[in-house]
């Protein structure tokens, strides 16, 4: 099919690479000189009115041919090994810090130097060889190895032991249908999403991963949340491609991209864990993955169940900008209550379960229409079907911003206090995927 | 607290029996990507009796920019045809198959 595309300025690289990753390096387009998203109709007929010859010339004459075929691009291969040379070898490493960074192969940080030794290391800890392909990997579909996640957790400042982990994340990610967990949508997208890892199981306490207390850092006792943390990153950017400005168009970015690893504090909960909920026995040890908004802080030191829960109540009704749109294929926003063990307990002694923390919160996650709708009133067609009754009713009366229970998800983390996090997601989490690979000794 | 950190040369190191490199062998940390592309549509010289597809992905005013660009074509050329597809992303295969069907050439936006 013969075919045109209209970008804005500022995305041409961006449209370019998404043409040639879904094998069009060819795709004529034209360039108008705004963001479409935020004129009005009739500043977007005047933006697109300069191009508009250019738009027929691109349907009615050939491409330029670009062919960009490269071989071997599909078949897995070892890594290449690059020398660099210093008066010693912090000379030698920091030049390669600069190399790396220039490249856009870094995350800001020093980068640990991934050496052969330190990767065959790596390596060992897994049953998978440096070859085996997991998949391709959004937003660039670059191909999964072993041997490439392993080089990305060494630059990161991972152990060996750290692998299985991350390997099982990845998994997780590429089994999960885009519907429910939309990889490109959270590495590529203008907002400012990161992605999340969730560990439960007796994995935890073994690789030292900090469960309570500042689990998230900085510092001494998340270090190995830290590092798993930042080795996805670097992978997202160096597997994925997700580089700020193609494969990243984050359009202010967020300081959560750099590293977000969680891990429950099982011993704190008075509930079923996070992966036991979703049929695993406790002493298995699983990876779950989820995609983050933003994070906003709950603050509570209340002793009574009711009052917490409107708390946690207020925290949800933040509505999502256009979660009503018809365009988005993660049709429900989700979100998680990452739960302080002092919050948790309050309302477990209480007699709340999770299913009846779920129904309250939604419930009462109430906000006016006007907020939850604001970014489609003035374009009717972009709201999905079922909603766009509320273009007409009364703009005050309240909805709730969280319509079905289950997108609520729970896990209790972090140190004793009347404290916790609340969550925004976009899509829901992975399949948790129970760590398999892990080499023994 | 000053710390000092004594940065040795290797011919100390090699003294002492421990390896120490004044070069650094690293692997390359970057993935390949699938670059195989697919040989592009043919043109129509011009689109006088074609149909023309607007694909619209729900991003805010790619809409009225696709409008605009429905209504150039319909002046410039005759016995055209100009329909709109509003389609969430990624793109469902009922839509793709109405565009398949219903099309000769397609105009998208991207927007942002």
């Amino acid at each position: 099919m013969a075919s045109v595309a209209i970008a804005a300025v500022g995305f041409e690289r961006d449209a370019e690479r998404s043409a040639a990753i879904f094998g069009m390096p060819n795709l004529p387009y034209a360039v108008v000189p705004y963001t479409l998203t935020s004129r009005s109709p009739e500043q977007v007929r005047t933006d697109v009115e300069p191009v508009l010859g250019a738009l027929i010339k691109g349907i009615t004459t050939a491409p330029v041919q670009l062919e960009r075929d490269r071989a071997g691009g599909g078949e897995p291969r070892r890594a290449e090994c690059e020398t660099f040379k210093g008066a010693h070898t912090y000379d030698a490493w920091e030049r390669m810090n600069e190399a790396f960074m220039e490249r856009g192969w870094g995350d800001g940080f020093p980068l640990v130097a991934p050496t052969l030794e330190k990767v065959e290391a790596a390596l060992r800890a897994v049953t998978k060889g440096p070859l085996e392909v997991l998949g391709r990997l959004a937003p660039e579909n670059g191909l999964v190895t072993v041997e490439k996640l392993a080089i990305n957790s060494v630059m990161a400042g991972c152990e060996p032991e750290h692998l299985p982990v991350l390997v099982t994340a990845i998994e997780a990610m590429l089994k999960t249908p885009q519907s429910v967990f939309p990889i490109r949508t959270i590495a590529q997208s203008t907002g400012p999403h990161f992605f999340m890892l969730l560990i439960n199981g007796p994995v935890v306490k073994k690789l030292g991963l900090n469960s309570g207390r500042c689990m998230l850092g900085p510092g001494k006792p998340g270090r190995v949340n830290t590092v798993i943390g930042r080795a996805l990153r670097l992978i997202m950017m160096n597997v994925g491609h997700a580089y700020p400005g193609s494969g990243d168009m984050d359009t202010i970015g967020s300081p959560h991209k750099y590293s977000f690893c969680m891990a429950e504090n099982e011993d704190a909960s008075p509930w079923m864990a996070f992966h036991e909920e979703r049929g695993f026995r406790k002493d298995q040890s699983t990876v779950t993955v989820l995609g983050g908004v933003d994070v906003a802080h709950v603050k509570d030191y209340n002793d009574q169940a009711d009052e917490l829960l409107n708390t946690w109540a207020c925290a949800a009704a933040r509505p999502h900008a256009a979660q009503w749109e018809a365009r988005l294929e993660f049709t429900e926003r989700q979100c998680l209550m990452m739960i302080g063990p002092d919050h948790a307990r309050v309302l477990a002694e209480q007699g709340y379960s999770k299913r009846g923390i779920r129904e309250y919160v939604a419930a009462h996650s109430l906000a006016p229409i006007k907020w939850i709708n604001s970014e489609l009133r003035n374009r009717p067609d972009a709201i999905a079907p079922q909603w766009r009754w509320t273009l007409t009713a009364d703009q005050d009366s309240l909805l709730p911003v969280i319509q079905d229970p289950d997108a609520i998800h729970m896990v209790v983390v972090g140190g004793p206090t009347g404290k916790s996090d609340f969550a925004r997601l976009l899509g829901g989490p992975t399949i948790t995927t129970e760590i398999t690979c892990a080499a023994a000794g | 607290m000053i710390l000092n950190i004594e940065v040795l040369n290797p011919k100390q190191t090699n003294q002492e029996g421990r390896m120490m490199l004044d070069k650094l062998e690293v692997l390359n940390p970057v993935a390949s990507t699938d670059t195989r592309s697919i040989k592009p549509a043919l043109r129509p010289p011009s689109l006088d009796g074609k149909r023309v597809g607007l694909y619209w992905n729900y991003k805010p005013g790619g809409n009225y920019a696709l409008d605009r660009v429905g209504e150039e074509i319909k002046a410039r050329f005759k016995g055209v045809s100009v329909k709109m597809y509003p389609s969430p992303r990624p793109v469902p295969q009922s839509v793709l198959n109405a565009v398949k069907s219903e099309c000769d050439v397609v105009v998208g936006s991207t927007a942002d």
